[in-house]
């Protein structure tokens, strides 16, 4: 999504942070440090817009769905179990999003598919020139949920199973063929 | 191809936009942060107020009972929110608009002109119009024109889209047009000239002028996020992102105010910074249908719509500390719109279930004025006549 103008100067940049453990953040946050506020957006913004992204394949979609995400996380920061770590519970917000927007995104093409495109944003993103995107649009948005937290977040598939909500069997097979179909693709690729 | 293969690959796909998007995410986190940290939200105290709406209702209807002059009052409500919608002593024909100024309707035949005393000219052919900011002029559409008349029907000028005119907003000074044309955002000069794309894509609402500064406009780029732009710098003031989709956009008379309409809730945003300043929450069972504000002060009146298909017309002072919705008036069925005279003294509502306009007092001393048969009115010769819309009201 194009901000209008060019004109940037109006958004702060984000502060350095300095490495600190999740939890001491996630507590001082909900103190009102901003400080620590910026170092977990930090922290957290790359994994959970990629996360997305290779879901949703669309920018604009996994912006907000990551933004939203994060957004949830800081109105919740006062209620949030401390004990836990914060970020399984972001990533499962997000991936929980990025598979209803995918699958929403698929019954609007069913029911409009008489329709002519008028999406220019649509059209671009069909021709991924990144192969690894290109692959993986070949998998289901569940395929590609398991996957993406598997190979990118490093959750255990035990992990996944509880994030999902899902029997860890399901989550075996889901990881499988998506693995078979994107080594498939990637292959094909490559020849 | 190995498990770390694959997370390299990962790991770098879709870093294109990712940092942009930081950039861009980051004030909205931010400020969400800051909102969390500010005092406890108004809407936990406002939901429990509207939640007894409803008895409000019931004690309004029992008060007024047992005072003559709130008799009729009571007899309306209470016909009308169990009986045949509408009210019973109703005008045949409108032939004043209780608070003066100039409405624009709109029909299946075109937009019409409608004076204070009544008296109306039909625009033939418009789909949808918007006043100039002293009534000058008309902005009106149809299909993929867009033209500028005078309320006689002389065209100053027209454009024409590729795709059709869905809305339009007269800047408060006069200069510009905003409007949205297929799922673009377009200015065009108040003279017809400089017409330019403002956003490529944006979502099917409203955008509104803010009433004051140098051309600056309200706008949703996606449905849950609200942009404040200058359009001639092109530069963006503030973003707001919402729970909610946004439905209506609204801006107070001295543009301070923002209300954002969503699904059940309208936030109220601070128009310099779009930070939240009030939250107005429905009641359980209803959703939020047309806002509007006043043209003077802070006052918002809020259509609530029931899931039993009632519906419910409220005021509500955004600005005092102790925000009490009013309730002006309830019925069965929906109430399409719902405006202020320009003098602020009346607020119309629209309800097509009654075929009847309801013009309440917006004052302390309950008062209706209800016209009847509105669609036959407004669509003369049909045999199924449709009921119009409310486009405008200015200029008293």
């Amino acid at each position: 999504m194009a901000v209008a103008g060019t004109d940037r100067s109006h958004f702060a940049p984000v502060p350095t942070p300095r490495a600190r453990n999740e939890r001491a953040l996630v507590r001082e946050a909900a103190r009102g440090s901003e400080q620590a506020l910026a170092e977990l957006f930090r922290a957290c913004w790359p994994g959970a817009y990629r996360a997305a992204f290779l879901i949703v394949h669309d920018h604009s979609a996994a912006e907000d769905i990551a933004q939203e995400a994060l957004v949830a996380a800081i109105r919740a920061l006062d209620r949030f179990d401390r004990r836990r770590p914060l970020r399984p519970w972001l990533h499962r917000i997000v991936v929980n999003r990025a598979i209803d927007w995918a699958r929403l995104r698929s019954l609007r093409r069913e029911v409009l598919e008489l329709e002519a495109p008028d999406d220019d944003t649509d059209n671009a993103n069909r021709g991924w020139s990144d192969p690894v995107i290109a692959a993986l649009a070949a998998l289901t948005p569940e395929q590609r949920a398991v996957v993406v937290l598997r190979h990118l977040l490093e959750y255990t598939p035990g992990e996944i199973a509880t994030m999902l909500q899902l029997p860890r069997g399901t989550v075996n097979s889901r990881l499988r063929r998506g693995l078979d179909v994107l080594k498939t693709q990637l292959e094909e690729r490559e020849r | 191809m190995n498990d770390e293969r694959l997370q390299r690959l990962l790991e770098r796909a879709g870093d294109d936009g990712r940092a942009r998007a930081e950039l861009r995410a980051w004030p909205v986190v931010h400020e969400a942060f800051a909102q969390q940290r500010a005092a406890a939200p108004p809407h936990r105290v406002l939901r429990p107020v509207f939640a007894v709406a409803g008895l409000a209702a019931l004690a309004v209807i029992v008060a007024l009972a047992v005072t003559s002059p709130g008799a009729a009052v009571a007899d309306w409500v209470r016909d009308h929110i169990v009986g045949k919608p509408g009210v019973e002593k109703a005008a045949p024909a409108l032939t004043r608009l209780p608070g003066g100024g100039r409405m624009l309707v709109t029909s299946r035949h075109g937009v019409w002109v409608v004076n204070p005393d009544g008296s109306r000219r039909l625009l033939s052919g418009y789909r949808g119009a918007t006043w100039s900011p002293r009534g000058l002029y008309v902005g009106v559409w149809r299909g993929h024109q867009l033209f500028a008349v005078e309320p006689g029907g002389r065209v100053h000028w027209s454009l024409a889209r590729r795709e059709a005119i869905r809305a339009a907003d007269w800047s408060p000074d006069g200069f510009r047009i905003a409007y949205l044309t297929g799922r673009s955002l377009r200015v065009v000069a108040g003279d017809g000239t400089g017409d330019t794309q403002l956003r490529p894509r944006v979502a099917r609402v409203a955008p509104a002028w803010k009433p004051t500064g140098p051309h600056l406009l309200a706008l949703a780029p996606r449905p849950r996020v609200v942009d404040l732009v200058a359009t001639d710098a092109r530069a963006l003031a503030w973003r707001h992102s919402l729970p909610q989709a946004t439905r209506a956009l609204a801006w107070s008379a001295d543009g301070r105010l923002l209300a954002v309409a969503g699904r059940t809730r309208v936030n109220v945003l601070d128009g310099a910074t779009g930070v939240v300043r009030r939250r107005i929450a429905a009641p359980a069972g209803f959703a939020i249908g047309p806002v509007a504000f006043a043209n003077r002060g802070h006052q918002i009146a809020v259509v609530l719509r029931g899931r039993g298909g009632q519906s419910r017309a409220v005021t509500v002072a955004v600005a005092g500390r102790h925000t009490r919705p009013r309730l002006l008036f309830a019925g069965a069925g929906r109430f399409a719109q719902v405006r202020w005279s320009p003098d602020d003294r009346w607020v119309v509502i629209a309800w097509p279930a009654a075929n009847q306009w309801l013009f309440l007092r917006s004052t302390r001393v309950s008062a209706v004025s209800a016209v009847r048969d509105i669609a036959r009115q407004f669509d003369p010769g049909s045999r199924a006549a449709r009921f119009p819309a409310i486009a405008d009201w200015c200029c008293g």
